[in-house]
């Protein structure tokens, strides 16, 4: 059986789960409440960004608050939940079927425990993008077309200096696709993780509260600011790496503070964190295939 | 006894001529400016203050008599400073003032006339100008204006094509600002290398200086 077919099938397994939709409804329902909550009172958030600047600058607040603003600040939200949503279906891949009887089943076809586990793998990664182009439509799409489009502001805080960038918006859609298909690897790191932890459970409510565990005490770790942590523990954690995709909205200037076209602050860091969060793919799967060689099958 | 008395008639008599000679210079300069009704220009405008990066913005600025001033955008978010409809000179010379003569300043080999106005009404938010009068070409150069609301700002004009109605091809504006604080949690970024070592010049964060280049005037 080829892997292609191997992928249909597994594809065909995790759009028959009705679990699989809750990802998509929940993702329609957050934006669209985002969406509500900005086109309702946008105007108290721009206010509470712009403290200080208000006193200083005139700006035209609506046309600040506009479609790709939106989708900005609806990634910075949601893409830390996303990795729940991922867990949900990978978490599922090999403990679900322990869980119903079926992978013993599975492993007397003609096929190798590789070729099953790379194809779950495969399908998890489907998901995972059919999940982010979901994403970007509600987010993106729907956002410019009710709030516009327009320059994109960044609010920022670099070390000790709060910043506030402003991107063409001719500049602004190849950083979109760049982001998210870091984020695509980003959150395929999550769904490495909980097939990794689908090996040791015979039902998927195991391995899925266990990725969301490991993410969410990984994420406030990563997100504290204590210097013996910034340099002793966030460089091992992957969900240092997770908000990467940020850096392609952190424009380079010139000496003056003119944001120059085209640029990336530091493209750099970017590429290592896209290496360290590959790097956790593969090992993760290489480690999951290992086990699952060697494992014994008795459900 | 004769010869105190005569110094003392003639220094008066110089005060009250050189206070003469200032009024007259301004109000020729205010007479050049006061032919101008309305104006719209093409522009750019390029901000610089520490925590704004953004790019040269092309503005459309507007004038009407006596001093209402608008600059906007065209493509909708551009950070104008407060204050910098001042860059109408029609502005500091619209109200009632008291002009006195502050001698002569040498600034890029032109010899200015300096003259201090102090506003009579105490509606006034501005509280004192000083201009650099270039008398040849009578046309304000530069100029620095303490007002109530807005702090201190500071203009320097270069002249070109438009000289003759006083308007100038480039403005340099400068202004205090307040400094720009935001709490991490709010932005949840993204630390880079390059974040952790931005250091910024904390003297840098309250002076702000717009340059407004104009390149198209179309008058009354």
């Amino acid at each position: 059986m080829s892997m292609l077919k191997l992928l249909e099938i597994e594809l065909y397994k995790i759009s028959k789960r009705p679990r699989t939709y809750i990802s998509f409804a929940a993702i329609s329902a957050i934006v669209l409440i985002f969406q509500f909550a900005f086109k309702a009172d946008g105007e108290n958030y721009m206010n509470l960004m712009l403290q200080g600047i208000n006193d200083s600058f005139q700006l035209d607040k609506q046309h600040a608050m506009n479609g790709y603003f939106m989708c900005y600040i609806i990634l910075n939200t949601l893409l830390v939940q996303v990795p729940i949503l991922v867990a949900l279906v990978a978490g599922d891949a090999i403990s679900g079927e322990a869980n119903m009887g079926t992978l013993r089943l599975i492993l007397t076809k003609p096929v190798s425990r590789t070729e099953i586990l790379v194809a779950k793998f495969l399908a998890s990664i489907v998901y995972t993008i059919m999940l982010l182009i979901w994403m970007a439509f509600f987010s993106l799409m729907l956002s410019l077309w009710i709030f516009g489009s327009g320059d994109m502001l960044v609010f920022r805080v670099a070390g000790e200096v709060s910043q506030i960038m402003q991107i063409a918006q001719d500049d602004i859609v190849w950083r979109y696709f760049a982001a998210f298909g870091y984020a695509a690897v980003a959150l395929t790191v999550i769904a490495a993780l909980a097939i990794f932890l689908s090996l040791f459970a015979e039902n998927s409510i195991g391995p899925i509260i266990t990725t969301v565990c490991i993410v969410l005490v990984f994420t406030i770790v990563s997100n504290m600011n204590i210097p013996i942590i910034d340099q002793h523990v966030k460089p091992y954690l992957f969900t240092s790496y997770l908000v990467g995709w940020k850096g392609f909205f952190y424009i380079a200037t010139t000496q003056d503070g003119i944001p120059i076209k085209g640029s990336i602050e530091d493209l750099k860091s970017i590429q290592s964190s896209l290496m360290i969060l590959i790097g956790h793919i593969g090992a993760l799967i290489l480690l999951s295939i290992y086990i699952f060689k060697r494992k014994d099958i008795l459900s | 006894m004769k010869y105190p008395t005569l110094i003392i008639i003639a220094f008066l008599m110089g005060m009250y001529s050189s206070a003469q000679d200032v009024n007259t210079l301004i109000k020729l300069v205010k007479n050049k400016l006061d032919n101008i009704n309305r104006y719209q220009a093409t522009g750019t405008m390029k901000t610089s203050i520490a925590y704004l990066k953004i790019p040269i913005a092309k503005v459309n600025i507007q004038y009407r008599k006596p001093n209402e001033l608008t600059i906007k955008s065209n493509n909708g978010v551009t950070f104008v400073p407060k204050g910098v409809d001042a860059i109408s000179l029609q502005n500091i010379f619209s109200s009632e003032f008291t002009a006195i003569d502050g001698g002569t300043e040498k600034i890029k080999q032109k010899v200015l006339r300096v003259v201090r106005l102090l506003p009579t009404s105490q509606q006034s938010n501005i509280v004192l100008s000083t201009v650099y009068i270039n008398p040849s070409d009578l046309v304000v150069e530069k100029s620095s204006t303490t007002t109530k609301d807005e702090g201190t700002y500071e203009m320097e004009m270069q002249y070109g094509k438009y000289i003759q109605l006083g308007l100038p091809d480039k403005v340099t504006f400068t202004f205090n600002a307040k400094d720009y604080k935001i709490p991490k949690g709010l932005t949840l970024d993204f630390d880079n290398a390059s974040s952790k070592n931005q250091k910024i010049d904390k003297t840098m964060l309250n002076k702000g200086k717009a340059e407004i280049v104009f390149q198209q005037y179309t008058i009354n």
